[in-house]
């Protein structure tokens, strides 16, 4: 929406790019460049603490622990046995998993949400290359359709199985998911990219089994602004794009109701996801790409500092 | 306004389609391809915006539109921008013709016609005149041509039902004078009837005026049932000497349904003897029979009667009994004649019941004034009664017949010039096979009865010798033949000689046989033709008719007749009473003058002079007019203006339009047609502007399809 775009690229300090023009780049890796280079860079920290040069903290000697790494200058002036522990800039595992369900492939400007999420997914993933993390994706609807696990090398096989994913079949949340779960067996980052067309239990349901491990779950829920403002002028039969039911609709008689519940949604979806420990963002198509990493990096950071 | 084609009126059904249009809210076929239908399909569907007529304007010029072309194909017209035209040319000359037969009488037909006629007098103007007949069977001219339409009005408010039938000639003809005769140019003819069938007989020369406007209106009712009594049948027979009669009467229902447990009542001199109960099919007549009564006296006024029905006059039926009489019939021979010169001419006169003779003989040569007075018919066989020539002319000239046989001694002379048709003369002889009868007069009474083929032949008679007769001219002046001859041959020989001459004298007749009536001079006694010749003779002199049980209402009778018929002396110049059914007495004094019958019921007849002696007879209505089935308008229309199927009844006044006219009255539907073409464009343009965003809500997929 004009508006929408207005504001967006008004926000100060951030050189964002309309996803519209993205979407001219063909390659992905171009794309997940253009992106994410000059962007802010090493604010990606490891869940883990261990071998690193940046301190973070002290703490009491426990009966096991390495004597190595007992802090004997502190020992020295409180004749108390401290661990020294630092900041660790390990490697971590990024899987992107995205819906390609029909649903994600609607469009109501030049760019599709499926396309959005590939996008998405392809910085995401090329930003974690850049931080020397491992990388993996899946992409999924009622099933998994493809699944690359995570490893420092598989860039070009991620952005490779991104850019032939096609919406296919109708879009389930629960089978897939609990499928991924058994195959995610060291802990990392997971970034699912839905729609999310679903009951918000259901959708809380069927994610929880990934957390399971200790994961750590950046969800981006994709929608188009017409989604969202279902502002379509004329009477016509809207077609679900899954299921093929048509339903005749005046659209100016029900946006009211319609923008309501879609908020309610989104609300529930969010409250939901935060009560859980996962990271929420709403993702409008219309809103530039980098806008929606730096919002997700700026939420990273802020977990990092909490934690 | 009328239509003439209100078929197309179904098309109004069309207005279903632009009040589906605004009904279902514009749906279009446009898919548009969405994610996921979840929201939409938690939105609460809301049948009562989905029914909500939108674009009111819009549609009520649809509507109107539609109103308007369907209008125009109906082809509207106007009933009276003629007689606007007519007001607006001139006065018109306005013939109300309201119809008081008795059938008007059906339930509340008669107020309903008068209300219509008083409706006809209000739609003219100051200057019309209008014109009031009442008809029934006769027309009657209540108000002529007047300009004080308050008159006319009065005279329908005090216009009585009649007991006549319905018939349309009368009135027509009482119309088309006063047509013929007014000044002013617009002429029209209201007719007011429920138009019986039974009324119309086509007459080529009744025609209206040329430009004559003939309005009917048609006063009916839906389905009318209607039960009468149509007929009266008294049968007589005699037990143990005394006459009794068993009365059939047939009832017919004249409805659509079938009518049981009719009580039909048998009533004498006023006193209910028998009821019956009978059952009638639609449509069908029935008879009923009543047990045979003992006629006690002259006269017997009888009744047969139904219960009531919408039309009350035809469910009774009068009809009056007497017990039978015979003839008096007095034949004179002359003195000293033989025993058989009387017997066959008796024994003819022995036989019969309708009448029976009662035969006296006398001989001599001359008769009495009493024994005249006794007797209906002398008959003088071979005898002149020289010496009472005047008593038998004055005799004859009240009625009585008198019936000259002539044969040898029979020697009138001159004398005969005052009584009979011609003069007596010699006797001629007809040698060898004689002569026969070869010149007769079948127009007459007495030889009407053999005028068709095998009933009856004069000529089988051999004639051996009869008298001539010199026939003899009315005199100049005799009041009497100077309308018609007087004096008439019935039958001549075969030879040119008169057989049989008649005389007229006042209200009797003298016939004068040149032969004799035994078998003598002739053979004639002995065919088989000789009884009826002599029963139609004397029958004829007697002026004898059957008795009538009833008359039917517009009849005229004779008092006089009736009198002398039964039997009751009626002296010259007394005169007679007659009174109706409805108690008004009619005086006539002198010779009584006919009375039309106009009343159902009894009436009586007294001779001034006896007091003592009544005769009654029963009128009744014309079963005829009991028939409710209706006439086509069109029909009497056209046979009105002289061009069939030129007229119709609806619009009647159509008949007599110039096509100019008539396509003025038309030609309205090319207004609408326009109209209603122009609105459909207008809505066109109109419905393409307001394209766009409209409000309107969901509709169930099942209306989509």
């Amino acid at each position: 929406m004009p508006s929408t775009q207005t504001e967006t690229h008004s926000l100060p300090g951030a050189r964002f790019v309309d996803p519209n023009v993205l979407a001219r780049i063909g390659n992905l890796e171009l794309l997940a460049k253009t992106v994410v280079d000059g962007f802010i860079n090493g604010l990606h920290r490891s869940p883990y603490f261990g071998a690193s040069v940046d301190f973070a903290e002290h703490r009491g000697y426990m009966p096991g622990d390495d004597i190595r790494r007992v802090d004997w200058k502190l020992y020295a002036r409180t004749d108390r046995y401290y661990l020294k522990e630092y900041e660790a800039d390990t490697n971590t595992n990024l899987s992107v998993i995205l819906d390609i369900s029909r649903s994600m492939d609607f469009a109501s400007r030049g760019i599709s949400k499926l396309d959005y999420g590939k996008y998405l997914c392809a910085c995401l993933a090329y930003f974690a290359q850049k931080q020397r993390d491992r990388i993996g994706c899946v992409t999924f609807d009622s099933d998994i359709v493809t699944h690359i696990p995570p490893s420092a090398k598989h860039l070009d096989r991620v952005l490779h199985t991104l850019d032939r994913a096609k919406p296919e079949r109708q879009g389930n949340l629960t089978a897939p998911m609990k499928k991924m779960a058994e195959h995610f067996g060291r802990r990392g980052i997971l970034v699912i990219v839905s729609d999310f067309y679903e009951n918000p239990e259901t959708v809380l349901e069927a994610i929880k089994p990934l957390r399971y491990r200790g994961n750590d779950l950046i969800v981006f829920h994709v929608l188009d602004p017409s989604e969202i403002d279902f502002n379509f002028p004329d009477a016509a039969s809207f077609q679900d794009l899954e299921t093929g039911e048509q339903i005749p609709v005046v659209p100016t008689a029900l946006a009211e109701q319609y923008r309501t519940l879609v908020q309610e949604h989104i609300t529930a979806l969010s409250s939901r996801f935060s009560a859980n420990r996962v990271d929420y963002s709403l993702a409008n198509t219309s809103t530039p790409l980098d806008y929606a990493l730096f919002k997700y990096l700026s939420a990273r950071q802020r977990l990092s500092r909490v934690r | 306004m009328a239509f003439l084609a209100p078929l197309f009126f179904a098309a109004l059904a069309a207005f279903a389609i632009p009040i589906a249009i605004h009904l279902t809210q514009r749906e279009r076929k446009q898919i548009v391809e969405f994610p996921s239908l979840m929201f939409l399909e938690k939105i609460p569907y809301q049948s009562v915006r989905r029914r909500r007529i939108r674009d009111w304007p819009l549609l009520a010029m649809r509507l109107a539109a539609i109103l308007l072309v369907v209008l125009a194909f109906s082809r509207p017209f106007f009933d009276r921008p003629l007689s606007a035209l007519a007001s607006a040319a001139g006065p018109r000359e306005v013939v109300i013709l309201l119809d008081r037969s008795y059938s008007m009488g059906f339930g509340d037909r008669w107020t309903r016609a008068q209300a219509a006629a008083r409706q006809a007098v209000q739609g003219l103007s100051q200057s019309d005149h209008a014109t009031l007949i009442l008809f029934g069977t006769s027309a009657q001219l209540e108000v002529r041509a007047t300009a004080d339409l308050s008159r006319v009005t009065a005279a329908v408010d005090a216009a009585k039902l009649s007991a006549e039938a319905t018939r349309y000639a009368p009135g027509l003809k009482l119309a088309q004078r006063v047509l013929a005769d007014s000044t002013l140019q617009n002429r029209e003819v209201v007719m007011i009837s429920d138009f019986q069938r039974n009324g119309w007989v086509r007459d080529e020369s009744l025609r209206l005026p040329e430009g004559t406007i003939f309005r009917p209106i048609t006063i009916t009712d839906a389905q009318p049932a209607n039960l009468t009594v149509s007929s009266v049948l008294p049968q007589r027979s005699m037990f143990s000497g005394q006459e009794r009669v068993t009365v059939a009467a047939g009832v017919i229902n004249r409805g659509p349904a079938a009518v049981s447990s009719v009580q039909v009542h048998l009533e004498l001199d006023g006193r209910r003897v028998e009821t019956r109960t009978i059952s009638v099919k639609p449509g069908e007549p029935a008879s009923v029979t009543f047990q045979p009564f003992t006629l006690a006296h002259a006269f017997t006024r009888g009744a047969v009667r139904i219960g009531d029905d919408a039309l009350k006059q035809d469910n009774v039926f009068h009809f009056v009994v007497s017990p039978a009489q015979r003839l008096p019939v007095l034949i004179l021979e002359p003195p000293r004649a033989s025993r058989e010169a009387s017997l066959y001419l008796q024994k003819a006169l022995s036989i019969g019941t309708a009448p029976a003779f009662q035969v006296s003989v006398r001989q001599g040569e001359s008769i009495s004034s009493a024994d005249l007075g006794r007797h209906r018919v002398v008959i003088l066989n071979d005898a002149a009664a020289l010496g009472s020539g005047e008593i038998l002319r004055q005799f004859v000239s009240q009625g009585g017949g008198l019936f000259v046989v002539l044969g040898e001694r029979a020697n009138w002379g001159t004398d005969s010039n005052d009584l009979l048709p011609g003069v007596p003369a010699s006797v001629v002889d007809r040698p060898g096979r004689g002569g026969s009868l070869a010149e007769l007069d079948y127009s007459h009474p007495i030889l009407e009865i053999f005028k068709a083929p095998r009933s009856g032949n004069l000529s089988t008679g051999r004639f051996f010798r009869y008298r001539a007769v010199t026939m003899k001219a009315d005199p100049p002046g005799d009041k009497e033949g100077a309308q018609a001859p007087t004096r008439r041959v019935i039958a001549r020989f075969d030879d040119g000689a008169v057989a049989m001459a008649e005389r007229r004298i006042g209200s009797g007749h003298v016939v004068l046989w040149t032969s004799t009536l035994d078998n003598y001079w002739n053979d004639l006694a002995l065919k088989s033709i000789y009884l009826p010749f002599v029963h139609e003779v004397v029958r004829h002199l007697a002026t004898y008719e059957e008795p009538a049980n009833w008359f039917t209402i517009g009849q005229v009778i004779d008092p006089a007749h009736l009198l002398r018929s039964s039997g009751v002396g009626l002296q010259s110049g007394t005169g007679a009473m007659v009174l109706t059914p409805g108690g008004q007495r009619m005086e006539q004094s002198g010779t009584p003058t006919p009375v039309q019958l106009e009343q159902p019921g009894y009436y009586e007849v007294r001779g001034r002079s006896n007091q003592s002696t009544t005769v009654s007879i029963a009128a009744n209505l014309d079963t005829a007019e009991s028939d409710l089935t209706m006439l086509d308008t069109q029909e009497l229309s056209a046979a009105l203006a002289g061009r069939p199927g030129s007229v119709n009844p609806a619009a009647s006044d159509a008949a007599t339009l110039t096509p100019e006219d008539q396509e003025r009255r038309q030609n309205f539907w090319w207004y609408l047609l326009i109209a209603g073409l122009a609105l459909l464009g207008l809505e066109t343009a109109i419905s393409n502007r307001m394209k766009g965003p409209v409000e309107g809500t969901r509709i169930t997929p099942v209306a989509t399809q």
